[in-house]
């Protein structure tokens, strides 16, 4: 069983990573380079240094393919236990489906990812960065890895549709031109691109959450986590937003949904991890089943 | 970067036009009741400060002293460096004036027998910005002299006033204080009503990845926004006034012995500022606050 996960891992890790590493090595050795001629200030504004925070990273005896890897990690709120002793490794650009029933943990799951939530026990790394040793200055660094998309979409009600997903390249602190550039095309790709100016609450709810999907893209985040994305979408809007994620998953990201919709797990193909209570109950491939 | 945060403070100024509009005015009230006491300070100190410049101390001789003494007096007198001209008024030269002063109550005079005044030196201090204190400790060094009986300077009453306004000057100290909290607080709470009314908007940033200076900074200028506006509306409020006041004096007879002028313009910018600040530290303690929870 274990052997057979560990195969599905390599078919399932596709071409694209390698090329993706390579371009990662070929920036960095090139901030390296420039690193003497920039004063330390600037150095420091580096967006290549910003995305990796040496001294917040662990060398990986398995080269960068493990993306998110879980040591024994509880979660408990007050007496409740949310989560109990779970261990979990998740390849780069692995397409993961998060199931169970009510209250099973796969909110907490997806919440200690991106430190919505702390640990009460064990250890979290994402892509090399330790969440437990990281101080909450850094917290926005690690979001930036993580594109993140909920079932209430969570857009800003007050912000057009543009400014809500340009809203987190300009936290990332880019160029107005560029922000200009991406969010439409990342809006084009969705669909959206002729409600630039639209308010979230004059779009149905499939709209706003390809729009939850575009802010999620847009800063080329490493990790795409969805609790339960399409729950609140009628069948064809959820069939949608769901193929937007996996058009994002082909061009590199790792995919986590928390979804109860199994039947959309079972055509997509992908991991899936089922919880309960809090536990790992079972961790299978989809052509497994 | 810099355009996002304006937009975003003025964005928030506009949602909530009508508290920040009670924000600015009690700022601006603010600044208008403290920089009033500056303005009467500026203007009555001046004034003082110009009548002084007329004053003479007046040191009294005793009655039994030898025309030699006097002499040698006048000598050491004139070795004092704050004294600018000394004038020797002998006794009788006293009552010849007195006399012509009450001369409709020469009565009174007629019957003196031989003359009770001393003589007396008049002495005029070195012109200088008018400092009271300096005039006291050149008194009563005059007065330490052995031949010297008294002395006596200035009107009495303008040394009350100077008193009145040193206590005035203290009452602006206080009330400045006092407004200047209040001004903080008025700020701070201001600026917590926009965090709660954005409490899900700052969340939904956390989660895209925002950093705290990121989110702040709008607030900030906001504050910033909030207190410059006050303390202009202060100023020019205080401005208008003035105009008015002194435009009714011009009227009348007063205004050609009283000079009087505006803050300068370097005081009316540090006033604008100081408001400034307060908007600044407002703003940074309900941030400080809101971030903890
Ligand atoms: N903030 C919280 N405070 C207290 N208990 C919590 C909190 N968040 C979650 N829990 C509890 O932790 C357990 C796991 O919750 P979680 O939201 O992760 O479940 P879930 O699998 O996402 O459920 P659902 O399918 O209903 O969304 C539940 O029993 C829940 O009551
Ligand atoms: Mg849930």
């Amino acid at each position: 069983m274990e052997a057979r996960i560990r195969e599905n891992r390599w078919q399932h890790s596709p071409h694209s990573v390698r090329t993706f590493i390579s371009k990662n090595k070929a920036g960095q050795s090139k901030t390296l380079l420039l690193k003497p001629a920039m004063s330390a200030w600037k150095y420091k504004k580096s967006k290549l240094k910003m995305r990796r925070p040496e001294k917040y990273t662990m060398s990986n005896p398995f080269g960068r393919d493990l993306v998110i890897r879980m040591f024994h990690v509880n979660k408990h709120y007050g007496a409740k236990q949310a989560l109990v002793d779970l261990s979990l490794e998740i390849n780069q650009n692995e397409f993961v489906f998060v199931t169970g029933p009510s209250g099973a943990g796969k909110s907490t799951l997806l919440k200690l990812l991106y430190r919505g939530e702390p640990v009460s026990g064990g250890q979290i790394i994402i892509d090399g960065m330790n969440l437990g040793a990281i101080p909450d200055k850094r917290i926005p660094m690690l979001r930036r890895k993580i594109g993140i998309i909920f079932q209430d979409y969570k857009l800003i009600v007050r912000k057009t549709v543009f400014d809500n997903v340009a809203l987190v390249l300009e936290a990332a602190g880019q160029k107005q031109g560029l922000i200009q550039k991406k969010v439409r095309s990342v809006l084009r790709i969705v669909g959206m691109e002729d409600r630039l100016d639209a308010m979230p609450p004059s779009l149905s709810g499939g709209e706003q959450q390809r729009v939850a999907v575009a802010r999620a893209v847009v800063g080329d985040p490493t990790i795409i986590l969805a609790d339960e994305p399409t729950a609140s979408l009628d069948p064809e809007s959820a069939r949608i937003v769901f193929e937007l994620i996996q058009q994002f998953h082909e061009k590199g990201a790792t995919v986590l949904i928390a979804t109860h919709d199994l039947e959309m797990a079972r055509r997509s193909g992908g991991r899936l991890i089922r919880l309960r209570s809090g536990r790992l109950e079972n961790d299978t491939h989809m052509s497994d089943l | 970067m810099i355009r996002i945060y304006i937009k975003r403070a003025i964005e928030d100024i506009r949602n909530n036009r009508m508290i920040t509009l009670v924000t600015i005015v009690t700022i601006a009230l603010s600044v208008l009741i403290v920089s009033s006491f500056a303005l009467f300070y500026a203007n009555i100190g001046k004034m003082l400060s110009t009548w002084q410049e007329g004053i003479r101390i007046i040191a009294y001789l005793k009655a039994d002293a030898t025309e030699a003494q006097i002499a040698e007096f006048q000598q050491l007198l004139s070795q004092i460096p704050d004294i600018d001209r000394i004038q020797f008024i002998p006794k009788d030269e006293a009552l010849a004036q007195l006399k012509e002063q009450m001369k409709h109550q020469e009565s009174l005079l007629t019957h003196l027998r031989g003359n009770p005044l001393p003589d007396s030196f008049e002495v005029s201090a070195r012109s200088q910005e008018g400092n009271w204190d300096k005039m006291e400790v050149l008194a009563s060094r005059i007065k330490s002299f052995d031949l010297v009986e008294d002395v006596e300077y200035g009107q009495k009453w303008l040394q009350r006033i100077a008193q009145m306004v040193e206590l005035f000057r203290l009452a602006g100290y206080g009330l400045g204080a006092v407004f200047l909290i209040a001004g903080v607080f008025i700020v701070a709470n201001t600026i917590r009503l926009v965090l709660y009314s954005r409490k899900e908007e700052i969340e939904i940033m956390r989660l895209v990845g925002a950093a705290n200076n990121f989110i702040q900074a709008p607030f900030y200028l906001q504050g910033l926004i909030l207190g410059g506006l006050g303390g202009a509306g202060g100023v020019v409020i205080l401005m208008a006034a003035y105009l008015t006041v002194t435009a009714k004096l011009r009227q009348t007879m007063i205004f050609g012995f009283i000079h009087l002028s505006f803050l300068s313009p370097p005081v009316c910018l540090s006033i604008v500022l100081a408001s400034m600040l307060v908007g600044w530290f407002g703003c940074y303690l309900s941030l400080r606050q809101f971030l903890k929870n």
